[in-house]
């Protein structure tokens, strides 16, 4: 069963060339293999990526035009940025976070001696945090293991994601970014959907006028 | 009552916001008839929320209908109605409800324990339905309450041991909007953070009264022994961060859902309703309506 790749790109069969890249590059952004690091959905996270890879492929090859310039690397696992400790097996541990058995992951981690705990141990620990749903403890832990070793890409990237996010920086975000001034100008919380504008609504019907006029 | 998973109204488009109303009254109404009449009081913002999550997941779409509204009865309003997921929202939140009415009987307060237990018997017959209905659900709130119990009577700064019991709660009830297994695990992980975030945002909403009234809050390390409203305020305020944290994560998660439809409510309420509930936290409820500060 081929889905409509237009569909999978959110655009119409006719929009243009242009259109059509940058609904890509919008798409793959927000699915970015980055984005869902250490996240216990990013299986998913991936093969949504290979579907956008795909629809545009086949969008480009229907047009007879190159395909994109740049292949997108494929999935970046969690394990492709594993590296072998000898205190402990962190390629095991990672294994279990990667097939959801964070008990499991949790249990080993714990019994690891504190002398043994490193960058690597920190990271893991936020990564079982984080599959856990524990958000504060998760960053906390990516906290440590980003300042014990800057240079590590893995950890800055997890410890940034969250810093953005802390900051109102939510991932694939139709309407831009997060802008205070919009919400606290005047706006009123959903509660007057029913109290406010009904009554209102209502009272004025009651008086022979009609504020909205579908009710 | 209201809930924090809210859309904000400035950006929906009418038609959006008709629709939103048409959810939010057939709630109301489902409650009503096939429930108690009085079990209409629970009916919230969260489960407009479930209820257009789950239409949109099994492209579902509500039929409309014009009827009384039961608060005033010399309106005819749109209603949305006969439909699977506005009865499980129903049902759901007639369960919540039930379990959060006999925790606040826990309350000290005479006036407080007195009015939940009234509610509580006014819902029970209700509850006794949705009950039957789902009995996996109501076992696990239960023993999630339980646990919550432990957990508070120990008192912890943990926000996350804090929200667990919650979390883990609304996130069983998200399960079970999908048969499909991938589609399971995302609506787990976006429920467990989104009950995460209703029970943080009280938290934080309630800090001022909790410290009052000697009850336990996550957040009550944080400041001295006996703290002046503004360093509550200042508190709070940091905390935020926290709680758009738990949004960004929440919105990681939905993007991987399949939306069919409703996508730009959903979207408003995910990208700027949340939000917006987060600013509100800490404010008045007339500075919320009118927008102005009091001081």
């Amino acid at each position: 069963m081929m889905t409509d790749p237009y569909r999978v790109l959110e655009i119409s069969p006719d929009a243009s060339d242009e259109e059509v890249k940058a609904s890509y590059r919008r798409l793959s952004e927000k699915y970015d293999a980055e984005n869902y690091s250490g996240n216990p959905l990013a299986d998913l996270a991936a093969k949504k990526q290979k579907d956008i890879n795909d629809a545009y492929d086949r969008i480009m090859a229907e047009r007879s035009i190159q395909a994109r310039q740049n292949p997108r690397a494929a999935q970046n696992t969690y394990n492709d940025r594993s590296q072998v400790f000898s205190n402990y097996d962190s390629v095991a541990i990672r294994n279990m976070i990667n097939s959801g058995r964070t008990g499991e992951a949790e249990e080993t981690l714990k019994a690891i001696k504190p002398s043994f705990r490193d960058a690597e141990w920190n990271f893991l620990m936020g990564s079982v945090a984080h599959a856990k749903g524990w958000l504060d403890e998760a960053e906390r832990y990516f906290s440590i293991a980003t300042s014990m070793q800057p240079s590590n890409k893995e950890y800055s990237a997890a410890y940034n994601r969250m810093k953005g996010y802390r900051q109102g920086n939510a991932p694939g975000n139709p309407y831009g970014g997060y802008d205070t001034q919009r919400r606290s100008g005047g706006g009123c919380s959903g509660c007057d959907i029913c109290t406010g504008l009904l009554c209102a609504d209502c009272c004025c019907e009651c008086m022979g006028g009609d504020l909205i006029r579908c009710c | 009552m209201f809930g924090y998973i809210i859309p904000s109204k400035p950006d929906l488009t009418i038609r959006d916001f008709n629709t939103y109303r048409a959810v939010y009254c057939g709630l109301c109404k489902t409650l009503s008839n096939k429930f108690t009449a009085s079990s209409r009081i629970l009916v919230g913002y969260d489960f407009v929320f479930l209820t257009l999550l789950s239409l949109s997941l099994k492209d579902g779409e509500i039929t409309v209908s014009r009827e009384r509204c039961n608060t005033n009865p010399l309106k005819k309003v749109p209603v949305a109605k006969g439909n699977e997921s506005i009865e499980f929202s129903a049902a759901m939140a007639v369960i919540t409800a039930y379990y959060k009415l006999a925790d606040d009987m826990s309350d000290e307060r005479f006036i407080k324990k007195a009015a939940s237990f009234a509610t509580k018997l006014a819902i029970s017959r209700g509850y006794k339905r949705a009950k039957r209905l789902y009995p996996e659900i109501d076992k696990l709130i239960n023993t999630e309450m339980e646990n919550q119990s432990g957990i508070e009577r120990n008192s912890t700064s943990s926000t996350d041991l804090a929200s667990q019991s919650s979390a883990n709660g609304l996130s069983a009830i998200f399960e079970m909007l999908s048969e499909e297994e991938n589609t399971k695990r995302i609506l787990k992980r976006l429920g467990y953070l989104l009950g995460r975030f209703i029970y943080l945002c009280d938290a934080g909403d309630d800090l001022s009264d909790d410290i009052k009234y000697n009850r336990f809050n996550p957040l009550r390390n944080r400041l001295s022994q006996n703290p002046a409203e503004d360093e509550i305020k200042q508190a709070v305020e940091e905390f935020k961060g926290s709680l758009r944290l738990n949004v960004g994560e929440i919105a990681s998660t939905y993007n991987l859902l399949e939306i069919k439809n409703y996508r730009e409510i959903l979207d408003n309420i995910i990208f700027l309703g949340l939000y917006t509930s987060i600013d509100n936290i800490g404010k008045l409820k007339t500075e919320i309506v009118t927008g102005e500060k009091t001081e």
